[in-house]
């Protein structure tokens, strides 16, 4: 998801809440600027769609709640941060804006191409910043691979997981994702599946 | 200056020092991560070149000292990352690794297509978590436009220049420079 920057101008985080309440296209709030996201991959959309299902299926009554795509997160250690995870989940009954939260418990990001660097380094520093996150998962589009930062007694943690038959761990909300679910319909999960084919 | 993932694996601070003694291309690190850095085009040298020239003869014999493009950044918001800032003011006589500079006082970046978006954001909210930065100067090389963000009492404070006869003022360590020097040579000088 592609970010411009929309103007050079300062715009106070009230002004920038009100427009995105009547904008047809999502900016991310950066200390005053404003940046334009693009849509995503059709990809893009499946594995963040298949994470949040089972997420919704497994919390359904449970205190824990994930969001997808437009509801925004507050970030604000020593900046002014509004960003627009692709999946979060978050167990605090007291953090319910309406129009963003603040303190997750999980935060996912689907890589993409353009904005990977953003995702790997800018909002590391950011999410990491929150005190109530234990893990933030980045999940690669074209091959089987993510990459798990999660929060330990000290310091942060991070492990790659990688290859069809991975499982994704998430003990805050005691759940297991398989890769198999993750990547369900994805191009990748369909030119698996017709190797496995041909191989029997 | 583009920057590209060299790998997946988890690099440590102490590998990348070792290799980028000996490496031909300069990385940036960040957090075991390992990007490679693009060279910049002909008017992103001469502005930093001007900058370097007006701030040398500036601050001449005084306590600070000016970098340029090869000498690393060293910053930890929360683990270790490594930056080549396009040209630093460092004014603490204690920061004196042979390698990187890590109590910095004014950062500039000369904005590029490809990395204009990694100054603006991932760069801004690591160098305003440096407590030695007073001022993180970005300079747009297309046209005549610099941003200043100044570390005040109230916290940041964001200030546009975009006119000739303009001066950048940096009270930190007592420089002026006038956008006309800035960028002096520059196709945007020509406009």
């Amino acid at each position: 998801m592609t970010a411009a920057p929309k103007s050079s101008l300062w715009i106070s985080p009230e002004d920038y809440l009100e427009g995105e309440l009547h904008s047809e296209v999502r900016h991310e709030y950066i200390d005053g600027a404003v940046y334009a996201m693009a849509g995503g991959s059709d990809d893009h959309n499946r594995i963040a769609g298949n994470i949040f299902a089972h997420l919704a299926q497994h919390l359904r009554g449970r205190r824990c709640e994930a969001f997808m795509t437009d509801l925004k997160l507050k970030a604000s250690a020593d900046s002014a941060i509004y960003y627009y995870p692709d999946v979060m989940v978050v167990c605090d009954p007291a953090d319910r804006a309406k129009f963003f939260r603040e303190r997750p418990s999980i935060i996912f990001e689907i890589l993409s191409p353009d904005t990977e660097r953003t995702d790997r380094n800018e909002k590391l520093l950011a999410y990491r910043a929150i005190p109530s996150l234990k893990m933030y998962v980045l999940v690669e589009q074209d091959r089987f691979l993510a990459v798990v930062h999660r929060r330990t007694t000290k310091t942060w943690k991070m492990d790659a997981l990688e290859g069809p038959d991975a499982v994704l761990r998430l003990p805050p909300i005691k759940l297991e994702l398989p890769f198999g679910r993750i990547y369900e319909r994805t191009a990748l999960a369909r030119r698996l599946a017709s190797s496995r084919r041909d191989q029997n | 200056m583009t920057a590209r993932p060299k790998t997946a694996l988890w690099i440590s601070p102490e590998e990348y020092l070792e290799g980028e003694l000996r490496s031909e291309v300069r990385h940036e690190y960040i957090e075991g991560s390992v990007f490679a850095m693009a060279g910049g085009s002909r008017d992103h040298n001469r502005i930093s070149g001007n900058l370097v020239a007006s701030l040398k003869h500036q601050l001449g014999a005084g306590p600070c000292e000016v970098f340029i493009n090869d000498f690393k950044l060293k910053a930890s918001p929360s683990s270790e990352l490594f930056y080549y800032p396009d040209v630093m003011v460092a004014c603490d006589p204690t920061d004196r690794h042979d390698y990187f500079c890590e109590r910095p006082a004014i950062i500039f970046e000369i904005l590029s297509p490809t990395t204009e978006l990694i100054d603006r954001r991932e760069k801004m909210l690591v160098y305003k978590s440096i407590p030695s930065v007073q001022a993180y100067v970005l300079v747009e090389q297309e046209r005549i436009h610099v941003t200043v963000h100044r570390r005040t009492e109230k916290g940041w404070a964001a200030e546009l220049l975009d006119s000739r006869g303009q001066t950048l003022d940096l009270p930190a360590v007592r420089a002026k420079i006038p956008l006309d020097s800035i960028y002096e040579g520059t196709n945007a000088a020509k406009q």
